[in-house]
């Protein structure tokens, strides 16, 4: 395998185990979000609030990744 | 199938240019002095242009009775305005001009970008062509710029409200002097914490808005022009998330340090008797 083949091979394999993690998270998250607003729907706004805010945390983990593909893919020589 | 859509695609795609990903840094257009003025600066300039004309267009006629338009733009404003109020806790409503400024130029560029033909116009440089405008965000220079703002806003306003026991909270000199080893650890945790930030912040946008061009080139090539429309939409869903959680990072970061940390109830604070008796958790 040569160097070029082992950085496509590695930019893919980061972005998909990044991915992966980013993944339960937003799910764990958005899942516990609407037991919480069909408990107390009163309370959706505030829910929806932490909630987006959650998501965006764990879509941050998946951005690292997907910043070491990229750089994997255009920066690395 | 995908044959066929190429045959079908292969009358449209010549009146496109060759679709190609952008590289990763912007290309230099000009130089003033020592200032080297880059595609996406320009197109950081035309986003401010427009935000200028949007500014004057919603402020030319100001009526006591709002008409449709009016009445539109005011509701996009108060809105924003009481969501900065009600997530921003005491500070809210001080930071609303920090909140509003950043979502709407953040979103004006990112739209911008999304618009067909603003990243079509070409210009030559020698064998090679490049975009006159390029997306601010997909530059990392701008997101960077963007989250150093946020990040000395953060500690300036953390100093305004705490004094210079704010610095406490990162090297704990009086945890040290006082023998608790652990609260100074912690304290250097919180330092790297901070200067997470930056590079959460930064990355976020950045990734985000220059992934969705890498996408959109991507499909493009595989594709063609009709088959970019989904990832199109989807694009502009990402650039109101992305300009919107920035907005509010910015705001909900800055409103924690400005919380004081004595509760104000305790100490008997005028105006704490109107709010209704909260038990703290």
């Amino acid at each position: 395998m040569d160097a070029h083949a082992a950085q496509l091979l590695a930019a893919g394999i980061a972005i998909g185990f990044g991915a992966v993690g980013a993944g339960i998270g937003i799910g764990n998250v958005s899942g516990k979000a609407v037991e919480g607003i069909s408990r107390q729907p009163e309370l959706k706004n505030d829910l929806q609030q932490v909630m987006i805010l959650g998501i965006v945390f764990c879509e941050t983990v998946a951005i690292y990744a997907l910043v070491v593909a990229l750089i994997l893919l255009f920066v690395a020589k | 199938m995908l044959g066929t859509a190429g045959v079908l695609m292969g009358g449209i795609v010549p009146f496109f240019p060759e679709p190609k990903a952008p590289p990763i840094k912007a290309e230099p257009v000009f130089q003033i002095g020592p200032v080297v003025v880059t595609n996406s600066m320009l197109g950081a300039i035309v986003a401010f242009i427009v935000v200028l004309l949007l500014i004057r267009i919603a402020t030319r006629k100001l009526e006591e009775r709002p008409g449709k338009f009016q009445a539109g733009v005011e509701f996009v404003v108060g809105g924003l305005y009481n969501f900065a109020k009600g997530s921003g806790g005491t500070t809210g409503a001080a930071l609303f001009p920090l909140f509003a400024g950043l979502l709407i130029w953040l979103l004006v560029n990112n739209w911008l970008a999304l618009i067909p033909g603003f990243g079509q116009i070409l210009l030559n440089n020698g064998n090679d062509s490049f975009p006159l405008f390029r997306a601010a965000n997909a530059d990392f220079n701008n997101t960077l710029a963007l989250a150093l703002m946020v990040f000395f806003l953060i500690h300036i306003y953390g100093v305004r409200t705490h004094g210079i026991r704010y610095f406490a909270e990162f090297i704990n000199i009086p945890a040290l002097l006082k023998g608790r080893i652990i609260d100074f650890v912690v304290g250097i945790f919180h330092t790297i914490g901070e200067f997470a930030k930056i590079i959460s912040l930064s990355f976020r946008l950045f990734a985000n808005i220059y992934g969705g061009e890498i996408l959109i080139a991507v499909i493009l090539g595989l594709a063609g022009p009709l088959a970019v429309i989904f990832y199109g939409l989807e694009a502009v869903v990402v650039a109101v998330i992305q300009a919107f959680i920035f907005g509010l990072l910015a705001l909900i970061y800055i409103s924690l340090v400005s919380e004081q940390t004595e509760h104000p109830r305790e100490r008997g604070e005028p105006g704490s008797h109107a709010q209704p008796h909260v038990p703290t958790q």
